[in-house]
């Protein structure tokens, strides 16, 4: 009984203590990140019986207790990942801005601007040496900025790969940091412990890993945390797992892992989840979209070149830059179909010209070649190259197709036209000559068509074998039947065609140059007459065309006298004009008063003029002229990669072609033979503001600029949502700093007050004593 | 009735009155007590008023006290700083038997307030010294910066 009060005052000093200390420790820290204002907590010692008294023992500290709102802090954690998530967004969309951005002169806009700059200017002066060099510069920095874009952002790709890295190893401290303390704390409170300092360290640890990534926590009622990511446990009361990066070179994949054989996460939260999305989504999707960019940009521009004619003149050598692929790896690539022999570009049905130039004379042939992407094979193009007159072609060992034109030869595919179409002398030829109308002829097997020509006669019948379709039989069939025939040539004739149309012609030409068709079974189906005579002349008329076609699609006009007559002298003598389809393209008036010689102009740029001599409708005078807006239709210059601007179909591999470095004079900048012509230039000028299929309908520029804008974007977007997300982040943080974080000013006021309360309590039972010793004094 | 005897019935009044008084304050001494464990500032400012009133009437009860000694000395011609209780009891003879019975119980009432002023006092002079040594440290803390540069973490349950 007697040591009672001194129990009470010692409890009441450890109390105060107890107290003293947890506000000093608040105050200590203060600064410290995830700590929480702990409060002591006190209550009446329980008292005791003695002699039937209850007797009271003051008071005691039961706990220090955290001031935490779980709820808050899960709600805090979340936000914290979201904003890891966005800041490591924002963060690849910066850089990403600067490796495609567009500013500056090295920028891709203004590489492009210089290049059709120097187009520009060469256009003015072609053969000028200097500026063929400058504009060659310009293509390859061009191709440089495009490289470089590419370079930045496979650069990029590595350092995001490297943050990544640095994310997950962090991620896995602080995982074994979660895991060390789930050990620490349930030890501590079992024995009766408050782990408030060690339960802040576990929360900050969860905090800064959720801003690493995305987790959700639960925890134990031993008090142990259990820590999953993707639904994954990451960390359990008895175990810490690693979080591992895989990254395939090959495909760029990157792969989360819940450790090194365990399952794939998908976790879209945290800096890691928005690392992982910039890896595996935005950057190979930017990238794509550069290489997109990079594909049309070849392909527009190499459409042009590789239909130009360089300044050098007409090829006689050419190797394709892209080898066809064996990818049925048959051992013969040349099995492989065009459309799917591995080429950069794809390839359309169509029709490809092709220019052969007798070089002595200048003489030039248009042929074409018909492409179908669904059965041309390599080796059908390139026996069909092999074929032309005056042109060989092989597939190179390499898988190239090499193109080498005989001696005295040399060849091209520029759109341009054909300046003599009537190479065959049919429409009022020296020779003697008779055409059909244009076919198909309905030819059944036996018929046969007797001729006498000027060196004998023939009679030829015609057999199923020679016919696809006898019935359906096309001129150049038949034309080739009676080329066949070494009676044909013994009488003194030769068969050609005509757009459809069967011309029989005498070898020789002049007055004296005549055949007959004697009769025949055939006649009928060819709408010739039994007896017909024809004879040659001694002047042909000369057919000379000019001008650059500007029709959109590619045409083939055929040209027929609508009467007999002699040019410039017959009334009323016309030339018909038609397109394949039949259509009425013009009437040209060669009759009285049209001076022999004299152009005429026809629609789209073209220009025709017509010499002196005679032409007849009877005996089918007629000739052809192609109308090319596009010399390739197919494309398949442009995939094989002969005579292009750039080589390479995406942005890193985009190059100036080699040669043309060393040899500015290879740039196509003409149509014609003539050093003089621009043509092309302009053409490759017109690209310039223009909507182009090879990039989706936009311009080149606003291509470009969609790209770099819609970085821009995205980062605006970005930005926007972490603005918000930040302000969501400070708000909760606040209210966190308002119910768990330390006031310095309010601890100190606190502790004032208290002092200030004992002294104030010291002073009163200072004076009651005075009073009580008065008291004493009297008693 | 002397007026010494009417002198002596008002002393034994005034005795009565104190010995609630010394009951009074032992209450509010035991409550401060409590307050000074809490550590609550507010309870502990709330008792020191209710003491403060107490000193108030003990003052007043005081004045009263002197002035009847002093009539009491008057009446016996005596120097009033001479008398104590225990003086007029045994002046007063068989008069004074209930007043030495009152003052006992208030010797008694007053050696228990006495303890718990001692006791108060100590508990109060030792928080004080306390929390202004910490209150000293805190203060120096923060005007060298060292709280806004960072805590160190201290487990204190450790």
């Amino acid at each position: 009984m007697g040591s009672l009060p001194l129990s009470i005052g010692l409890r009441s000093l450890l109390t105060a203590q107890a107290g003293l200390e947890t506000i000093g420790h608040n105050v200590a820290n203060a600064s410290t990140p995830g700590y929480s204002r702990q409060e002591l907590m006190v209550s009446t010692a329980p008292g005791f019986r003695l002699r039937g008294l209850v007797m009271g023992r003051g008071v005691q500290a039961d706990v220090v207790r955290r001031t935490v709102d779980t709820l808050l802090h899960a709600r805090l954690a979340r936000q914290d990942s979201v904003l890891g998530r966005l800041d490591a967004r924002l963060n690849g969309l910066e850089l990403a801005e600067l490796a495609v951005g567009s500013t500056g002169d090295s920028g891709l806009p203004a590489r492009l601007s210089a290049l059709f700059a120097s187009l520009s200017t060469l256009s003015a002066a072609p053969s000028d040496a200097l500026l063929r060099a400058g504009a060659v510069q310009s293509a390859e920095d061009l191709a440089t900025a495009l490289n470089q874009a590419a370079k930045g952002l496979k650069d990029l790709r590595g350092d995001t790969l490297a943050d990544l890295r640095s994310a997950v190893d962090a991620a896995n401290t602080l995982a074994r940091e979660i895991g060390d303390l789930n050990q620490r704390i349930p030890e501590l409170e079992a024995g009766g412990n408050v782990a408030n300092d060690l339960r802040d360290r576990r929360d900050q640890a969860v905090r800064e890993l959720s801003e690493l990534v995305e987790v959700r926590v639960v925890e134990e009622p031993s008090g142990a945390l259990r820590v999953l990511v993707g639904g994954h446990m990451l960390v359990s009361p008895s175990k810490t797992s690693q979080l591992v990066v895989e990254n395939d070179p090959s495909s760029g994949v990157t792969l989360l892992r819940m450790g090194a054989q365990g399952p794939l996460l998908s976790g879209e939260g945290g800096r890691v989840g928005g690392l992982t999305g910039l890896l595996d989504r935005y950057l190979p999707e930017l990238a794509a979209e550069l290489d997109g960019y990079a594909h049309g940009l070849a392909l527009e521009l190499n459409r042009v070149h590789t239909t130009g004619l360089a300044g050098s003149g007409p090829f006689t050598f050419l190797s394709a830059t892209n080898p066809v692929g064996d990818v049925h790896e048959s051992g013969r690539p040349g099995d492989e179909l065009l459309s799917a022999a591995g080429l950069p570009f794809d390839i359309k049905s169509g029709t490809l010209y092709v220019n052969l130039t007798e070089l002595a004379t200048g003489t030039v042939s248009k042929q074409r070649i018909a492409i179908d992407a669904a059965r041309t094979t390599v080796d059908d193009l390139v026996a069909a190259l092999d074929a032309l007159p005056g042109l060989g072609a092989r597939l190179g060992a390499q898988g190239r197709v090499e193109l080498l034109s005989e001696p005295g030869y040399g060849f091209d595919f520029s759109a341009r036209l054909d300046a003599d179409p009537d190479g065959l002398g049919s429409f009022g030829g020296a020779q003697a000559s008779l055409a059909t109308g244009p076919g198909p002829f309905a030819l059944v097997p036996g018929d046969t068509l007797d001729l006498s020509g000027p060196a004998g006669s023939i009679s030829v019948t015609f057999t199923p074998l020679a016919f696809q379709q006898m019935g359906q039989a096309s001129a150049e069939e038949i034309a080739a039947v009676l080329n066949a025939d070494p009676g044909v040539q013994a009488a003194g004739l030769v068969a050609g065609t005509v757009g459809g149309r069967l011309v029989l012609q005498t070898q020789g030409a002049g007055k004296a140059q005549s055949f007959t068709v004697s009769g025949g079974s055939a006649l009928a189906a060819l709408g010739w007459s039994a007896g017909t005579m024809v004879t040659g002349q001694d002047s042909a008329v000369d057919v000379q065309v000019s001008g650059v076609y500007t029709g959109a699609a590619n045409g083939r006009w055929t040209f027929t006298p609508s009467g007999d007559g002699v040019v410039g002298l017959t009334p009323g003598l016309a030339v018909e004009v038609r397109d394949s389809g039949g259509a009425l393209v013009a009437t040209l008036d060669v009759g009285a008063g049209y001076t022999p010689g004299d152009e005429l102009e026809l629609p789209d740029g073209v220009r025709v003029s017509f010499g002196s001599g005679e032409l007849s409708a009877a005996h089918g005078d007629v000739f052809d002229l192609d109308v090319v807006a596009d010399a390739d239709e197919t494309d398949v210059l442009v995939a094989l990669g002969l005579g292009v601007l750039f080589t390479g179909s995406d942005a890193a591999g985009l190059a100036l072609r080699e040669d043309l470095e060393r040899d500015p004079s290879g740039l196509a900048l003409g149509l014609g033979p003539g050093a003089g012509d621009a043509l092309n230039a302009l053409r490759l000028l017109e690209l310039d503001g223009r909507p182009l299929e090879g990039l989706g309908g936009a311009t080149l520029a606003d291509a470009y600029g969609l790209i770099s804008s819609g970085v821009g974007l995205e980062i605006d977007a970005a930005r926007s949502t972490r603005e918000a997300e930040e302000m969501l982040l400070a708000s909760l943080q606040a209210r966190r700093d308002e119910l768990s974080g330390v006031n310095i000013d309010e601890e100190l006021v606190r502790m004032i007050e208290q002092e200030q309360a004992y002294a104030a309590a010291s002073q009163y039972l200072r004076v009651v004593s005075d009073l009580q010793n008065e008291l004493l004094n009297i008693l | 009735m002397s007026d010494v005897s009417a002198i002596l019935r008002q002393i034994e009044a005034c005795v009565v009155e104190e010995l609630g008084a010394q009951r009074r304050v032992l209450e509010r001494l035991a409550a401060q007590e409590a307050a000074l464990r809490s550590t609550d500032p507010a309870a502990l400012g709330a008792r020191g008023r209710e003491i403060e009133a107490e000193v108030d009437a003990s003052l007043q009860r005081s004045q009263r006290r002197t002035a009847l000694v002093g009539l009491l000395a008057a009446q016996w011609q005596v120097d009033a700083r001479t008398l104590r209780l225990a003086s007029i009891v045994e002046r007063c003879g068989r008069e004074g038997e209930r007043l030495a019975r009152l003052r006992g119980e208030l010797r008694q009432a007053a050696a228990a307030t006495a303890r718990a002023l001692r006791r108060n006092t100590r508990a109060a002079r030792a928080h004080q010294r306390a929390w202004g040594e910490v209150l000293e440290g805190v203060l120096s803390a923060v005007a060298q910066g060292d709280v806004q540069s960072g805590g160190r973490l201290v487990d204190a349950e450790a």
